[in-house]
């Protein structure tokens, strides 16, 4: 027998699409937060506005325009921050504002803001459809299969790049896979808690897994766990106290975060170092 | 000559024209009125006929609810003898621009003033399971209470279209018998379409019509017909879950088998709930403005209305 909640399709479609993206979000996110990357995922989402509008324009699936522009977008930030051009923020900060300038004038040639750009904003999960399901599984599959392969070698440049160069890892085609995953991840993200909060999903089950894990392996873990348990407890807050679904699961990933964070000071260990050895 | 007295001497030569005294001029400047949304101005033109020269300030393709008066607007109405707006709420802008003019007012109709008005449906049980009504609201601020979408009735329409005349004659009496005839003329076309709804919609399978936003309250009431909102007055504010579900429900207990969405706003909501229901979707326009294809072929009130009509009748099984 289902609980209520999981009688309708479109609230399984939701969970489908919720737990792919609580899954993703943190594999991707640890390798992110100990380089000072934390904002990427943010920058990405606001490029990906920029796509779903030109997807808009052009009348594809805004899906389709976001990943194409956004992949560019992911392409062009890492471009930037390997040759040194910018320093790694001030990269994010030219394509966050930059891909968001784009955004709104393509908005204002398009005739306003609709309902579909609400939804890109803020996130719509009783509007997912089969075929976004199936986009989001396989989006999922990519980046979870990817990161499974390259594990070694993407935590030895998280660690440090000088010494993952001299020990032969290809550093640079591992970071442009590893920034074209971010985008994937942001676009797969998106459908479900919005533009505005993609990277919250990436960053705070991560700092969680840091805040209480003593190694890596063991931090990701924990990092899904929480994120998996936002989604969760989030969806079902949002069905039946009638809440915005996106933010009840962001606030449910933060309240799980200063559960640890308070965790950790009672027992009175040292606050973990930004990188657990 | 300076610039500066060529025209003034142009602006005494075209006040030199303004006195009775010469000739009638060949053609008199036609009454300028402008109109806020499309269904007015539509009732205004087919008032007005040749007597005067009637605008509309949303352009076609615009969800009139998103709409926001730039300067320039405001400049037409400014330059309007007579300005006519649906009222009920639904501009809200009207009273702020209205303000901003100060002494430059033209005179104002409100088409529907002295309309007795129904409450919009919240997305409730029609049949009022002791759900309290959602509070719905939107960025610009809480959405009106009352049904503004007077016009989608044809009885109430006609009265609209009676209040646009007697305020055209109003303003320019000489012309009222024009405006009389014009009005009489849209009326008669109306009297046959409310007609043509009621033995369209006489013997349905079904009475109950989902449709994307509370806009067709009036409609409902004349033809005996349930409406089930997804959404509240604003046609953007999208459901929680939650509510989605309860309407599932409700849909579901009257075998609902066609979900009805809005030309001018996106039909992701609609397609949803219709795909949970396994039901189809069809257009259901509340005609608060054209498509900009429909205004190019000049498609109008009355043909916008019979569509709906067709549409209706496929939807709920009509004989």
């Amino acid at each position: 027998m289902l609980p209520e909640f999981l009688e309708y399709g479109f609230m399984q479609r939701a969970f489908a699409v919720g737990l792919m993206t609580a899954l993703i979000c943190p594999a991707i996110g640890v390798f992110l937060v100990p380089r000072r990357l934390s904002l990427i995922a943010d920058t990405l989402a606001h490029v990906a506005l920029a796509g779903v509008a030109v997807g808009l324009i052009l009348g594809l699936s805004p899906v389709l325009g976001a990943l194409l522009v956004t992949a560019a977008g992911a392409v062009g930030i890492e471009r930037l921050r390997a040759r040194g051009t910018l320093q790694g923020d001030a990269s994010l900060a030219v394509f966050l504002s930059g891909g968001f300038a784009v955004a709104v004038v393509l908005i204002s040639l398009s005739g306003g803001f609709n309902a579909d750009l609400f939804a890109v904003l803020f996130g719509s999960i009783v509007t997912v459809s089969p075929l976004d399901v199936w986009v989001v599984l396989a989006l999922g599959a990519l980046v979870g299969s990817t990161v499974a392969l390259f594990y070694r070698q993407l935590l030895a440049i998280t660690l440090s790049e000088e010494l993952a160069r001299t020990s032969g890892v290809p550093v640079a085609a591992l970071n442009l896979v590893l920034t074209v995953l971010t985008a994937l991840t942001t676009v797969v993200t998106m459908r479900m808690v919005g533009v505005l909060l993609v990277s919250a999903m990436i960053v705070i089950p991560t700092l969680t897994g840091f805040a209480v894990a003593r190694s890596f392996r063991l931090a990701t873990a924990i990092a899904i766990a929480a994120a998996v348990t936002s989604v969760v407890v989030g969806l079902i807050a949002a069905y039946y106290l009638r809440l915005a679904a996106g933010g009840s699961v962001v606030l449910t990933a933060l309240a799980i975060f200063g559960a640890a964070t308070l965790a950790r000071s009672l027992r009175g260990r040292r606050p973990a170092p930004p990188l657990p050895p | 000559m300076s610039r500066l007295g060529a025209l003034a001497l142009l602006a005494t030569l075209g006040a030199g024209c303004e006195p009775s005294a010469g000739p009638p001029p060949p053609a008199p400047s036609r009454l300028h009125v402008v109109a806020s949304v499309y269904p007015v101005y539509e009732f205004a033109r087919h008032v007005a006929g040749e007597a005067a020269e009637v605008a509309l300030l949303i352009p076609p393709g615009v969800e009139p609810h998103d709409w926001e008066a730039s300067p320039k607007d405001v400049g037409r109405v400014a330059d309007a003898r007579v300005f006519v707006h649906n009222g009920a709420g639904f501009e809200p802008w009207v009273d702020r621009l209205l303000a901003g003019l100060g002494d430059r007012r033209p005179a104002v109709v409100a088409a529907a003033a002295g309309l007795e008005l129904l409450d919009a449906l919240p997305a409730a049980d029609p049949h009022g399971h002791g759900h309290p009504p959602p509070r719905r609201e939107r960025a610009a601020g809480p959405a009106p209470a009352k049904d503004p979408h007077v016009w989608l009735d044809p009885v109430l329409a006609a009265a609209q279209v009676e209040a646009i005349r007697a305020g055209l004659a109003a303003a320019d009496p000489p012309n009222a018998a024009r405006y009389a005839a014009g009005a009489e003329a849209f009326a008669a076309r109306l009297r046959a379409l409310h007609e043509r709804f009621e033995q369209g919609l006489a013997s349905c399978q079904r009475r109950e019509i989902v449709v994307s936003h509370a806009a067709f309250t009036y409609p409902a009431r004349r033809y005996r017909l349930t409406q089930i909102p997804i959404t509240g007055a604003a046609p953007d504010a999208e459901p929680s879950p939650a509510e989605l579900a309860r309407i599932v429900r409700v849909a579901r207990r009257h075998r609902v088998s066609v979900v009805f969405f809005e030309p001018l706003v996106a039909s992701r909501l609609a397609d949803a709930l219709a795909r949970e229901l396994g039901a189809r979707t069809l257009p259901l326009n509340p005609i608060e403005g054209l498509t900009r294809e429909e205004a190019a072929r000049g498609t109008g009130y009355v043909a916008l209305m019979e569509k709906n009509l067709a549409h209706l009748r496929d939807g709920l099984g009509c004989r």
